[in-house]
């Protein structure tokens, strides 16, 4: 078992060897219909999630607070995917989604621009400019995006396992490249990982729930799980201490998985 | 048989990589020993060959080409290597020197910054971890700056290779285990008509070398 996550710039050939990894291994795979199970999920349009989402972080962020639940409601949707230990994903961020759970072999992929060009004008029928300009704007938008909220840049290699060139290797190649890494100790997901990646699914889906509740969205909270048990850190007001603290605990102790919540909150006075 | 080149930052554990890798492979390595070989073919000591070669070129050199000599001296070296068919070559700029060369597998080997300063500090236990640190960032940026004036190339772009293995959480082996399957695809295979191509390109260099040398 092992959770394979591709990061490629626009037209390099991520869904292809997605798709030849998800065969060799006989793995689920998930791109950006991450974002419409996530919408789903929330009950908005795929679409205002996608552009809210994609929407860099700004000073002034006037969508920050539901920015922050559709990249948690993704988190989510990807966590669950993964809990099994078997998936390829080659959505939206996946090497930065998945950064905190052992195990997942992050790999990128790049393309010479002639070749990306290329793809662009026989799928899309585009001129060259057109293809070009294309490519690079939303490089460009990807780039700032991981800057603006993982603060990293998407294009370091040290922030991968592994970076292969397409400009060299075929499809096939690569997928047979990547297997070989997906199967080494590393990577491989043991019983320890399959409690680890569990955690990370309850963790996702306690933060999510706590940003989609209007009582619990404001407040600056964190969860971490292990083993059923969810911790609930941050900060809040100490008006209503305990009603928050229940709510907090009633919405936690809802999802699937948690046996209790331990509210590790430090209270403070908003008017002292 | 097949060639692979390894870039790499300085204690970044490209040597034991290359060692591994020719192990399994059963191919000779070649690291900076190269310089030694180049160094002699030019009738001068080592020391003022690596002095010439790799400080990064001063605007004299720039103008005059001086350096070109000492980097065709070296590339000659490893072009007469190449026509062997296989090798693993962990040295400097192997991805640069053998650009015109079909079929060589360019690998770029990353370690984060903690496990570069304790492999230094294992050796060195007297030097402190900032002390490390600062010589290992004064050497990158150093080799960094070389490789802009000599190539006019980022060293650490993955464009300039066919992958880019990070030792972070890849074990060495595991690294290893990776490239040779890569190394293993038919386009890295030294056909008759590959090995036409390296003796052509050895005869190349060394009439390159001639001809800056006057000889």
């Amino acid at each position: 078992m092992a959770i394979i996550s591709i990061c490629r710039g626009t037209r390099s050939g991520g869904e292809a060897l997605a798709l030849s990894l998800a065969e060799e291994f006989e793995y689920p795979i998930l791109g950006r219909e991450v974002l419409q199970e996530a919408a789903a999920q929330l009950g908005v349009p795929a679409d205002d999630l996608v552009e809210k989402m994609e929407d860099r972080p700004r000073f002034f962020d006037r969508h920050g607070t539901l920015r922050k639940t559709y990249i948690a409601a993704v988190q989510a949707t990807l966590a669950t995917a993964a809990a099994d230990g078997k998936l390829v994903y080659h959505g939206l961020a996946g090497g930065f989604l998945l950064r905190d759970v052992p195990g997942v072999l992050c790999v990128r992929l790049i393309a010479p621009l002639e070749m990306r060009v290329q793809t662009l004008r026989e799928t899309h029928g585009m001129d060259e400019a057109s293809a070009e300009a294309y490519i690079r704007e939303v490089d460009d938008a990807r780039t700032r995006w991981v800057k603006g909220m993982y603060g990293v840049d998407i294009l370091d290699p040290t922030n991968y396992d592994m970076v292969l060139n397409l400009g060299t290797f075929s499809i096939p190649e690569a997928s047979q490249i990547v297997a070989v890494a997906a199967r080494r100790p590393e990577f491989t997901i043991t019983e320890s990982r399959l409690g680890e990646l569990e955690d990370f699914r309850v963790a996702s889906q306690a933060r999510l729930a706590l940003m989609d509740d209007m009582g619990t969205q404001t407040l600056d909270l964190t969860a971490r799980a292990r083993r059923g048990v969810v911790e609930i850190h941050g900060q809040a007001p100490i008006l209503n201490t305990g009603e928050v603290g229940n709510r907090i605990t009633e919405i936690v102790g809802a999802i699937d998985g948690v046996k209790e919540v331990v509210l590790k909150i430090e209270w403070f006075d908003p008017y002292p | 048989m097949a060639i692979i080149t390894i870039s790499r930052g300085s204690l970044s554990g490209g040597k034991a990589l290359a060692g591994c890798l020719a192990d399994r492979l059963g191919y000779p390595i070649l690291g900076r020993e190269v310089l030694l070989e180049a160094a002699e073919s030019m009738g001068v000591s080592e020391e003022v060959f690596r002095e010439k070669f790799e400080a990064a070129p001063g605007l004299w050199a720039r103008l005059t080409r001086e350096r070109e000599k000492y980097t065709l001296a070296i590339q000659t070296s490893l072009a007469e290597w190449c026509t062997r068919g296989d090798l693993v070559y962990h040295g400097l700029s192997g991805q640069f020197l053998l650009k015109e060369l079909p079929g060589v597998l360019k690998v770029r080997l990353v370690a984060p910054l903690d496990m570069r300063v304790k492999a230094f500090m294992d050796t060195h236990p007297l030097v402190s971890h900032a002390e490390t640190e600062s010589f290992i960032r004064n050497v990158d940026q150093e080799r960094s700056r070389w490789c802009r004036l000599m190539y006019g190339a980022d060293l650490t772009d993955p464009s300039h290779y066919d992958m880019t293995v990070n030792l972070k959480r890849l074990s060495l082996e595991s690294a290893c285990a990776v490239i040779t399957e890569a190394v293993a695809q038919p386009r890295y295979r030294i056909t008759a008509e590959v090995e036409t191509e390296l003796f052509a390109f050895a005869a190349r260099c060394r009439e390159r070398l001639s001809q800056a040398t006057g000889g």
